[in-house]
Formats: C-alpha cells, sequence, structure tokens
C-alpha cells in the first residue's frame, strides 16, 4: 500500500513539475479541427498554424486551410461568339446510291460567312497538339476529306460514289470503329467528325496589330479579333462595324455562284500517301491560324432496325475558338438528339431559331449557351422567369448542370446560402451569366 | 429579390387556382402565416377527414423552408403528437424552386403513403411495421374522431 501510494504522489509531482516548467500558451482550446469548430475561445490568426503556440519547435507548420469555408462560386460572364460556319443538323443524312445499295455517302447543308473549309474524318480521334489546339486524327489511316468552300448560305455537302463508305470492303475490326465499340484503354472515337474551319488569310497574319490603328485593322480582321475590339469600342464603332461585315457579305455572296464546283474537283484526294502529307500540312496550317474559328460535329452511324437501314446521329457540336492570346475556347453545345421522329417538332423550332439569326446577317453576336435554352425550354415553361423570385428574367446559368433558371439577384444570393441547383439539386461549381441582345 | 413579392404571387395563385383538396389562406393579420386545410388522400385511412394545418414562412425564404404542423390530431408514423411532420423537403432537401404549394402537395403524398422506414413517432412506426392492418385501422378511427368537421 505504501509503495503504491508513494508512485502516485511521485507521478503527481511529477505532472506538476511539467506544468510549472512549460507554461501554457494564451490561446488555448485549440484541437485540430480549427477555430470555428471546437468553440470560440481561439482568436483565429490566418497566418499561424493553431498548434504553432503549443510545439514551437515545428517550425513547418503551414497555417490551416480552411476546409468549410468555401470560396462561394464567382458569377462569370457569357462570351459572345460570332459563329461563322453552322452545320444544319437537319439537312445531314446518309445517302445510297441506286446502283450500289452497300455505298453510303454523307450529305449535309452548312451556313458561312466566310471561306470554309470543311473536312471529314472518319473514326477519328481527337487530341491536342503542343499550342493546346484541338487536332483529329483518322484511326486506321482512313482517307480524310477535304473540300474549300467560298462563303454563303445553305451549301450542300456531298461525297461523291468514289469516296463512299462501304461497309462490306471493311474488315471486323474497322467495321467496330466505325459502329462506336471502343477499344479498351485507348482514346475515344468518333465515327465521323465533321470539321468545318475557317480558311486562314495568311497576308493578315502578317501584319502586325499592336502597330495599327483599331479602325484599319478591322477592315481586314478576322471576325474573333473584331469582336474583341468591338468590346473596346464604343457604340459608334459598331454600326460601322456592322456596315463592314454587309459589305464582306455582299461581296463574297456574289462571287458564290460559280466557284464551288471547280474548287470541289480540286480538292478531293483519295490517294493514302496524299492523306499523310495532308495531315501534316493540316497541323502547320493549324499552327498559323491562331484566330481561326471552327465548328466541330461528332457524328455516329444509327441502325434503324424498322426499315433496316443505316441512318446518322449527331453526338454533340462544338465551337472551337482561338481568341488572340492563344487561349483556345471550347463552347460544348450538348445536344441530345433522340429519334427525329420524336423531335421534330424540336428540330423545326431550332431552324426557326437558326434562320432568324441567319436574317440578322450573323452580326449580331449571339450567345449559343442561350440559343440553346431556349429552345429546350420553351415549351416546358410558359414564362421565363427566375425560379426563385418568379419576377425577373431568367439570365443565369448554373454550371456543370447547365440550368438556366436565376436572374442575377437571386443568383447573388444563391451562391451565398446554398451550394446546390435549385432545379436539380447538383452541386454548383460555378455561375454564368448570359448576356442577351438586348444588353448588348 | 423581393422575398413579400414571391410569397404575394404564391399567394395569389393558391387562392386563384387551388390544388384539389388543399387549401391555403393567410392569415388576416400575418401574410407569412397560413390557415392550411388538406382533405384526406381517396383510399387512404384519412378519406374524409379533413386536417388543418399551420404554415409560417420565414424571412429567410425561399433559401429555407417554411415550417409546418399539423393542427389536427392524425395517426401517422412520420407525423408525431404535436403535429410535426417529418419531411425531406421541409428539412434539407428543400430547393428554392419548391413553393408553398408544391410543400403542400408533398404533404398530401405523405399522407397517402406513409414511410415507416423513416420515422418520427417510433411507437406508430413500430406499430404500422409490425401490424399495418391494425395500424391503419387505429388511423381511420383517429381520423372519425379528429378529422371530421362538424
Amino acid at each position: 500500500m505504501g509503495t503504491g501510494n508513494s508512485t502516485q504522489t511521485n507521478t503527481q509531482n511529477n505532472g506538476q513539475n511539467t506544468r510549472r516548467t512549460n507554461p501554457q500558451p494564451q490561446n488555448r482550446g485549440m484541437y485540430y479541427g480549427g477555430p470555428v469548430l471546437y468553440g470560440g475561445q481561439f482568436t483565429p490568426d490566418s497566418n499561424r498554424h493553431p498548434l504553432a503556440n503549443r510545439y514551437p519547435s515545428l517550425t513547418n507548420l503551414q497555417p490551416p486551410r480552411s476546409l468549410y469555408l468555401k470560396p462561394p462560386p464567382q458569377i462569370k460572364n457569357s462570351v459572345t461568339v460570332v459563329n461563322s460556319t453552322n452545320l444544319r443538323k437537319d439537312t445531314l443524312i446518309l445517302k445510297t446510291p441506286e446502283n450500289n445499295p452497300q455505298l453510303y455517302m454523307i450529305e449535309f447543308q452548312f451556313d458561312s460567312t466566310v471561306d470554309t473549309i470543311v473536312s471529314l474524318y472518319f473514326c477519328a480521334t481527337e487530341s491536342r497538339n503542343q499550342n493546346g489546339e484541338i487536332i483529329f486524327n483518322s484511326v486506321n489511316k482512313y482517307p480524310v476529306l477535304k473540300r474549300e468552300y467560298p462563303s454563303g448560305f445553305k451549301q450542300l455537302f456531298s461525297q461523291k460514289e468514289e469516296e463512299a463508305i462501304n461497309f462490306s470492303s471493311l474488315n471486323q475490326q474497322q467495321r467496330n470503329l466505325f459502329f462506336f465499340r471502343q477499344i479498351p484503354n485507348q482514346p475515344h472515337i468518333f465515327p465521323i467528325v465533321i470539321y468545318l474551319e475557317k480558311k486562314s488569310e495568311p497576308k493578315i497574319e502578317q501584319q502586325p496589330l499592336t502597330n495599327q490603328p483599331p479602325q484599319e485593322s478591322l477592315k481586314d480582321a478576322p471576325k474573333e479579333k473584331k469582336e474583341l475590339l468591338k468590346k473596346n469600342q464604343k457604340k459608334q464603332n459598331k454600326k460601322q462595324n456592322k456596315k463592314q461585315n454587309k459589305k464582306q457579305n455582299k461581296k463574297n455572296g456574289k462571287n458564290n455562284p460559280n466557284t464551288p464546283n471547280t474548287q470541289n474537283n480540286e480538292n478531293i484526294q483519295n490517294n493514302e500517301n496524299t492523306q499523310n502529307n495532308e495531315n501534316t500540312q493540316n497541323n502547320e496550317n493549324t499552327q498559323n491560324k491562331l484566330e481561326a474559328q471552327s465548328q466541330v460535329s461528332y457524328v455516329s452511324f444509327n441502325y434503324d432496325q424498322k426499315s433496316q437501314k443505316f441512318d446518322l446521329k449527331i453526338l454533340q457540336q462544338k465551337i472551337l475558338i482561338k481568341i488572340q492570346m492563344k487561349i483556345q475556347m471550347k463552347i460544348k453545345m450538348k445536344i441530345k438528339i433522340q429519334n427525329e421522329n420524336q423531335n421534330q417538332n424540336q428540330n423545326q423550332n431550332q431552324n426557326q431559331n437558326q434562320n432568324q439569326i441567319v436574317d440578322n446577317d450573323l452580326d449580331q453576336s449571339l450567345t449559343v449557351t442561350e440559343k440553346n435554352s431556349n429552345t429546350s425550354k420553351e415549351s416546358n415553361n410558359q414564362d421565363n422567369k427566375c425560379v426563385i423570385c418568379l419576377t425577373n428574367p431568367r439570365t443565369v446559368t448554373i454550371l456543370p448542370c447547365r440550368h438556366t433558371c436565376l436572374c442575377l439577384e437571386c443568383a447573388q444570393i444563391l451562391r451565398f446560402s446554398d451550394d446546390k441547383c435549385p432545379l436539380c439539386r447538383t452541386k454548383i461549381t460555378s455561375l454564368l451569366k448570359i448576356s442577351t441582345e438586348k444588353d448588348i | 429579390m423581393d422575398p413579400v413579392r414571391r410569397i404575394m404571387k404564391e399567394t395569389q395563385r393558391l387562392l386563384s387556382e387551388p390544388s384539389p383538396g388543399i387549401s391555403a389562406k393567410p392569415d388576416e393579420t400575418n401574410f407569412r402565416y397560413f390557415h392550411v386545410i388538406i382533405e384526406g388522400p381517396y383510399q387512404s385511412p384519412y378519406e374524409g377527414g379533413v386536417f388543418h394545418l399551420e404554415l409560417f414562412v420565414p424571412d429567410e425564404y425561399p433559401m429555407v423552408p417554411p415550417k409546418a404542423r399539423f393542427l389536427t390530431k392524425i395517426y401517422h408514423p412520420n407525423i408525431d403528437k404535436v403535429g410535426r411532420i417529418c419531411l425531406n423537403i421541409l428539412k434539407k432537401q428543400w430547393v428554392p424552386t419548391l413553393q408553398i404549394r408544391t410543400l403542400l402537395i408533398s404533404i398530401q403524398a405523405l399522407l397517402a403513403a406513409p414511410n415507416p422506414e423513416d420515422p418520427l413517432d417510433p411507437q406508430v412506426a413500430k406499430h404500422w411495421k409490425e401490424n399495418e392492418p391494425e395500424a391503419l385501422k387505429t388511423a381511420r378511427e383517429w381520423t372519425l374522431k379528429y378529422a371530421i368537421d362538424n
């Protein structure tokens, strides 16, 4: 018993001694969790780690990152994009010649306000080159179809019989690629990629833009630059630009009717040898074309069991923009196209919208996302009012779910109070303010 | 955003186009306080009953859900003796898209489909799980006793 008591007193003494020798730090009550979680005794100091007082010998302690106080998602402004080329989705069809039903030929219509290069990649993979630009490469060295077109509306692109796809001549592996069956551990392969690219004008690119006054450069500069400059200049200048654009359009339109056929014949390239060269050329070209703008449509085959025929289906359309700063922006247009028959009405709506835009000479800058939202939601929601206040028009899109359901005011409130989309409850990463034509 | 304006709009719509089996009227002195009457859903033990609720719309609405409570006594696994309701959209699952109307429809649906797996009143829920016909019978009795307006 005696020994037991002595040991207890010893330990107690030891404990007291240690306490005396190591005085408690002034700021107490700090545990690992952080000042807010475990009571408010500690005054938070963002420059010091909460345990730095207690363990002064540890110099590596970094101030803690607040895990629970995330910055609210930012509201970003949308960027207006002038789309110089557009593939008409509803006109994309697969044709078979009467003589040979095994051949399939792609045909579609497209609009363009500039000289364009249409390229068809088969079984293509998407990748980025050194400059961060998106390039496509055909798997299995399937020949790339490339044609040049002048500017114009409702231009027809159709494959010729020599270029037609013949499934019977392909081996099993090649056929699999066409039908979207993926090889594991390999990049995604798109059966068909239609690449509408603005033709570059080498003369302009050689001119140093910075030395010139902006108005002069506007005459020749591609539309993206105009778009950027437009924002910087006053409204008066805008009007001048529009006039210039219209003039350009008219000029281009006059040149249209005779040229396309002759150009087509010249530019058809079938041989695999030339195709390789072409690919490298293409890469070089895109490196020079910083301001080039293009639209990409990813297409796949769809087998219709009723008619036992193949059909084409657009999976996605993308607009690629290269702005002066070599920053490449992607605007994805997620288009869910199910059965054409079911969505005929919607397609008609879309066509109408597109036509309206075309009527405006493609001059007015239109926001891509807005175009989408209008088409999909007009039918569902009678009044396009913000779902929270039920009064203001909807101007903010939630990312990543792309629900356009808020006004700017409510978005400001929502981003501090809640991190879920009010429609689908997905976590909000950022908010995108969409500027409508009225705002501009 | 003006929350008062939204409440006014919702009130107008609730009065002009009421949902079937639901009536909600704002208090004369407080536009945030609603007197709600929900009829018991068809083919449920609460059929024929008229259930009174109170609903209060807080200042932070629509960022926070309204508060709702049954005033009429009801035998239901998700509603306790005081009348509090266990419903996800009254708590965490609330999103500002929802409105007073949708909330009341959800409560009506809760009467039609009780959820004893997520109970508020454990005794009722136990009764419900172990002997459902008897529990339904009790619910029916309670309805006849408390929820029939004279």
